[in-house]
């Protein structure tokens, strides 16, 4: 995991939380995709700004799971979020 | 724990089948074979058949042609909110009037900023339910199956919603007393008696009006609920029992929101995918609308001996959904 790492939304993409789920659009394909509560929260943190060790930490906090499950799952949704063009880096 | 994305709906691209609404007026121009278009279409919709049905072009900023293949072209001037029809020499008028009215008029509100949907809807204890399907899906033959129940409809397939000024409770608009059906459908639900009006080219369908038996509600309804015909089981029944067994029963399930915006939006009318500020505005107008109305999958049996059990269950969920809180 990249600790320096921040993400940020690109113009071309726009999110809406609806209930505690979150749905993206992609303006550019017309594409839509879904986060369910959990990813609907780690998106939150990251386009709050905040640092993945700190979205890490958040979602130990607040889903009261251990610290290596929670790296990896962050991560997994990152890459998929990245590969989808869904957030670009936005710091290194 | 885990997070999830999941990818719904590869596109916006909707089938469209017909329906009608009140409507402004536009011009028929002298019929004529349709020649080249005059740019690349950005976009398309094809027909059961495989064949380019319904082709995208832009003439300007804010105008459009829509040309229904060996039909008609129509062509659309936001800025002055004006439409020609140009027929073929083969299209007969009612066509033309059912190709406006049914598919040119609710990409034209919706462009516009109205929510207009591929549903059916019927009233229920005094408030409307909604049946969103794609072409073939069954919800004109189970608004009209309703209908000659009792409850009459308020819409057989274009399903315009009109929201409050507070903006958490919204209407069913009535369309026209008419209801549309495959052959199969007619006779099994109406008998060779039924009165077919009007017939277009384009397909089968047999188009009955209203009648004591079969009664239309020409007053707005305020909306109870969606039911989403059609969806994948897999992805809404996390039930264990056999495929088989899954095929015989009634199922009604709750969609999560973010499933109920994804479905919705796969239910809509777009006529312009490329315009960002309009998909945006769809967007937000989805999401509210699946924030403040419940959006369920239903599955039933398809065949027509199922239907009065369909109405039943509906009937009871309706009344369940009535005690809960808005």
């Amino acid at each position: 995991m990249n600790t320096a790492q921040k993400l940020s939304i690109p113009r071309h993409v726009m999110a809406r939380q609806v209930g505690d789920e979150t749905v993206i659009l992609d303006l550019n394909t017309g594409t839509y995709f879904g986060l369910d509560p959990v990813g609907a929260r780690i998106w939150q943190w990251l386009t709050e700004g905040l640092s993945l060790p700190e979205v890490c930490a958040s979602v130990v906090d607040e889903f009261d799971v251990t610290p290596d499950v929670v790296q990896v799952d962050v991560q997994r949704l990152v890459d998929e979020l990245l590969s989808r063009g869904l957030v670009v880096t936005s710091g290194q | 724990m885990s997070s999830q994305i999941q990818k719904f709906h590869g596109e916006l691209a909707v089938k469209i089948d017909e329906f009608e609404l009140p409507t402004p007026g536009y011009t028929v121009c002298i019929a004529r074979q349709q020649p080249s278009l005059p740019a690349e279409p950005f976009h398309h919709w094809t027909a059961l058949s495989g064949l380019t049905w319904l082709t995208f072009s832009r003439q300007g900023k804010n105008s459009y042609l829509l040309r229904f293949e060996g039909y008609a072209d129509f062509l659309i001037d936001f800025a002055s909110v004006e439409v020609q029809a140009i027929p073929t020499p083969e299209t007969t008028s009612s066509t033309v009037e059912h190709l406006y009215l049914n598919q040119v008029l609710p990409l034209m509100q919706s462009h516009q900023g109205q929510l207009v949907l591929h549903g059916s809807a019927v009233v229920i204890d005094g408030a409307a339910v909604a049946f969103l399907g794609q072409s073939g899906a069954g919800k004109s033959t189970l608004a009209t199956s309703f209908a000659l129940a009792g409850h009459p409809f308020l819409t057989d397939d274009g399903l315009l919603l009109a929201r409050s000024p507070e903006g958490v409770a919204y209407k069913v608009l009535p369309s026209h007393p008419t209801v549309r059906l495959w052959e199969d459908s007619r006779l099994r639900l109406l008998g060779e008696t039924a009165t077919s009006v009007l017939p277009v080219q384009y397909n089968s369908k047999a188009r009955i009006v209203s009648s004591s038996a079969m009664p239309y509600c020409d007053q707005p309804q305020a909306l109870r609920a969606i039911y989403i015909l059609g969806l994948e089981r897999a992805a809404v029944n996390a039930s264990s029992a056999s495929s088989e067994a899954q095929e015989r029963e009634i199922a009604i399930q709750r969609l999560t929101p973010a499933e109920a915006v994804m479905a919705l939006i796969n239910h809509s009318f777009v006529l312009d995918i490329e315009a960002q500020a309009v998909m945006a505005r769809h967007f937000d107008q989805f999401t509210a609308l699946a924030s403040s109305v419940p959006c369920f999958s239903l599955h039933y049996p398809r065949h027509f001996d199922a239907l009065p059990g369909v109405q039943q269950a509906l009937k009871r969920h309706g009344v369940e959904l009535a005690k809960i809180p808005p």
